[in-house]
């Protein structure tokens, strides 16, 4: 990896990142001093520099701006997470190229290969589709949260019930065999992974691979099938763009939203008196979900590199030089939301979450969906739900999304 | 007011609909289709505005027919008060 110039910056005395959190569902307190010292440099795990912007109106303002670029393989694409980066560079150097195409598409595709990407996928997670898929993640909900119930007091929550709704009613979307559950969900587990990371994504692709294949020739039914339905009818897409994007939302559909009902569980056991609101019908569960999701903000960063110069917060960011966005730390300013260390359920503002600009969480309508019916089920049929261990041994997961490894719940 | 949509820059993120769901709605394709040109009431206008700045993507913007419009484009077309020659008001 060879440094530019311009980053011949000394930057010991910066800032590190990532910050760890204190406590597994908000972000880092750090992130207030950082945010008080406006647009500021931070130091990366590789020794690299970039931009922080922790400020809600300037964050916005970035992520809006079309002068920043998603391209993963930039030499100033910044990696807050070590694991991450590792994986891809080796990816690189091996020649696997394909899997490589993966991780900058869409997500990491700029305009217009990404307006012609997102165009593919936008019919399918619109509001009236997701909620046409109501009552089956009912299902899948009532049906997770009886086989925990059946394997008794105490259980983790995680892997018992979040982790097997997300994965179940993604692979019910994408029209992905659930019996493939175990193998892609270690997979996604590795790809942080430093050995292991490169491996496990080239392991996941060669199945997505094979599996389109399958359904080339034996069509089932979902999001894989309709794609290949309509490359066969000669819409403009790639056959490793099908390969890619299953890739992405497989990953993406089931860690995030498993992450997100488990820590929104912690987050309304540790809160009694915002839990007792949403019992009495003082504040409603969509509300709840909305301000739990500014909450707990689980990707923390949105990293971009800037293709010309952009004034931001009275800083200039230079073209090429990189940039993160702090989306827990905006979510956070005071400036933005009163009071915005408070969980308060009754409210539903507007937050960063899924972040802004035309790469705005693809999933976001399904992530809340699920969360809101989770949730209900969860508290409705385990009223007394509690930590079933001590708060101190929570630990938390590495990566770009928060996360707890296990979370030992009793009812 | 007015409400304008950009179709091209839509990215079909729904939270329009979710903002103001007798507003806006999406085609098939997910992209936003504007059901009313203009919110029926002052309830009706805040979800507008609210919508109008969660769109991620800046694809509904809005015009007021009040003289103090944001865009200076909009004033230039908006009529100004006594162009008959009337007597000005007090306090102009």
């Amino acid at each position: 990896m060879t440094i530019a110039e311009h980053e011949l910056v000394s930057t010991v005395d910066l800032p590190k990142l990532p910050l760890e959190r204190e406590c597994p569902y908000r972000p880092a307190s750090g992130y207030g001093e950082l945010r008080r010292q406006g647009v500021t440099k931070v130091q990366l795990h590789d020794g690299q520099w970039a931009w922080l912007i922790t400020g809600y109106e300037e964050a916005r303002a970035v992520l809006r701006d079309s002068r920043v670029s998603s391209n993963r393989l930039h030499p100033s694409f910044p990696w807050p997470w070590r694991d991450a980066a590792r994986s891809l560079w080796k990816l690189r150097d091996e020649g696997k190229a394909p899997v490589l195409t993966a991780g900058n598409t869409l997500l990491g595709a700029d305009p217009p290969v990404h307006t012609r990407q997102r165009r593919l996928l936008t019919p399918f997670f619109s509001v009236k589709r997701l909620d046409s898929m109501r009552p089956l993640i009912a299902r899948v909900v009532d049906d997770k949260l009886g086989a925990m119930i059946r394997t008794g007091s105490p259980a983790d929550l995680l892997s018992g019930f979040a982790l097997p709704v997300s994965s179940t009613v993604i692979c019910e979307l994408l029209g992905v065999p659930y019996s493939a559950h175990r193998f892609f969900e270690e997979q996604a587990r590795l790809r942080l992974d430093t050995e292991r990371g490169a491996d496990a994504l080239t392991q996941l692709w060669g199945y997505l691979d094979g599996l389109i294949s399958t359904k080339e020739v034996e069509p089932g039914r979902g999001l894989i099938d309709d794609l290949i339905a309509q490359r066969a009818q000669g819409e403009k897409i790639e056959r490793s763009e099908i390969v890619a994007f299953s890739m992405l939302m497989l990953i993406a559909g089931h860690d995030s939203t498993a992450n997100s009902i488990t820590l929104g569980a912690l987050a309304l056991i540790e809160h009694p008196d915002q839990l007792a609101r949403l019992r009495s019908g003082q504040a409603s569960l969509p509300h709840a979900v909305e301000e739990l999701l500014r909450y707990m903000s689980i990707v923390d960063f949105t990293p971009r590199v800037a293709t010309a110069d952009i004034e931001i917060g009275g800083q200039v960011i230079q073209a090429g030089e990189g940039l993160i966005v702090a989306n827990g730390a905006a979510n956070h300013d005071g400036g933005h939301a009163e009071r915005s260390s408070d969980l308060d359920v009754s409210r539903a503002p507007h937050h960063l979450a899924f972040g802004f600009g035309i790469h705005q969480c693809l999933g976001q309508n399904l992530a809340r969906v699920e969360l809101e019916i989770a949730l209900r089920s969860l508290f409705g049929r385990l009223p007394d739900l509690r930590l079933a261990v001590p708060r101190e041994r929570l630990t938390l997961k590495p990566g770009p999304l928060a996360g707890v490894n296990e979370l030992p719940v009793a009812w | 007011m007015q409400i304008k949509v950009d179709t091209r820059r839509c990215v079909g993120a729904g939270q329009c609909v979710l903002c103001a769901l007798g507003t806006f709605d999406q085609d098939d394709n997910g992209i936003v289709v504007l059901l009313r040109p203009e919110p029926v009431d002052a309830a009706a206008t805040a979800r507008v505005v609210a919508a109008a700045d969660r769109c991620p993507v800046g694809a509904i913007t809005l015009e007021s027919e009040r003289n103090d419009a944001v865009d200076p484009q909009v004033l230039e077309r908006a009529p100004l008060p006594h162009r008959s020659g009337g007597p000005p008001v007090t306090g102009e």
